[in-house]
């Protein structure tokens, strides 16, 4: 069974969740929130929220450096996942900034 | 009948006209006097930090350098710096900094300062750099650590995506100045051995500049064990 946008996005917004919860290893979590989902998937599924992370990342720091405009990198975030619901794409990036700083 | 009455109307209609003449009179005459009063005894601008009254004349007020909108900038100018402004940027920037002070910033700031970033001794860890935020989860998962992305204040200011600029109100400088604060208060909470993944840090990052130097002077600290990727 494939993944669906709709499980895709609770298991990204997880995936970024701040919190105490975020000690729990993000495979549990998942199990609790998505039962209907094959564990068998997950390592796949976290490959691909960290690729996204890391994109995302990487736009940041050169937003941060102000090598790139924030509107420029928020087009390519969202052109390259254009799966990723709107809510998802702006938290993806306020995290991102976040990170970029750290 | 019909005579009288409009002798009645025209006594009104003069009697009016006077009243509103006078009136008219005495609030002109005030707000002469206003203005007369504000014009000697007010400067016609106003220097910052030494700036010399004979460079801060209106008609230079182009060529004076531009006071920094941002009011932390305002309250934190350099002494010595020359810093000018005309009396009508003055008050623009004065208005800007009280909504500023007033608005979201200042609320974040606020907040910022009363988030709940609190850890139990021993188990505060620290990340910069590329790599090492994995690791410093790992290690805080695998040990009973905290990093400030597991403490309830976190996940609140997170829930904020303060970076989203249009969102909250916030440019990207206030939004880092305001998780430099929470990550401030999250190293002055540490206690006993603090750890930090940190190898490849940016001189500028938050860890060098904030987390780093408030754990060398925070004297519930014993050590800072730092390693990374």
């Amino acid at each position: 069974m494939n993944i669906t946008p709709e499980q895709f996005d609770k298991a990204f917004a997880e995936f970024q969740q701040f919190g105490p919860r975020r000690r729990i290893p993000i495979e549990e979590r998942w199990l609790e929130i998505l039962p209907e989902v094959d564990s068998a998937k997950f390592p796949q599924l976290q490959a691909e929220c960290k690729e996204i992370e890391a994109f995302a990342l990487s736009l940041a720091e050169q937003v941060r450096d102000k090598t790139m405009a924030d509107a420029e990198a928020k087009k390519q975030l969202a052109q390259n996942y254009p799966f990723l619901k709107q809510g998802r794409l702006e938290h993806t990036w306020s995290q991102a900034m976040y990170y970029s700083f750290k | 009948m019909r005579s009288e009455t409009l002798e009645e109307l025209h006594r009104h209609e003069w009697a009016y006209c006077m009243i509103a003449r006078i009136a008219k009179s005495f609030f002109s005459l005030v707000l002469w006097l206003l203005v007369t009063i504000a014009t000697l005894i007010s400067p016609r601008t106003f220097a910052y930090d030494g700036q010399s009254e004979a460079k801060a004349t209106y008609d230079e007020r182009s060529s004076l350098p531009v006071l920094a909108y941002d009011p932390t900038t305002m309250l934190t100018a350099q002494s010595g710096e020359t810093r000018g402004v005309s009396r009508s940027d003055f008050f623009a920037d004065f208005a800007k900094f009280l909504a500023a002070d007033s608005g979201a910033f200042a609320n974040y700031m606020r907040q910022a300062q009363t988030l709940d970033v609190s850890t139990a001794p021993n188990t505060a860890v620290f990340y910069s750099g590329p790599g090492n935020r994995a690791l410093a989860e790992q290690f805080a998962t695998a040990n009973g650590g905290t990093t400030l992305e597991m403490t309830p204040g976190g996940a609140w200011l997170d829930q904020q995506q303060l970076f989203n600029t249009a969102q909250s109100g916030l440019t990207t400088e206030q939004a880092a100045q305001v998780w430099s604060t929470l990550s401030q208060r999250f190293a002055q909470g540490a206690s006993g051995n603090a750890v930090g993944f940190v190898n490849g840090a940016r001189a500028g990052s938050i860890f060098n500049t904030v987390e780093y130097p408030t754990l060398v002077n925070n004297p519930s600290i014993v050590n800072v064990i730092t390693g990374g990727h």
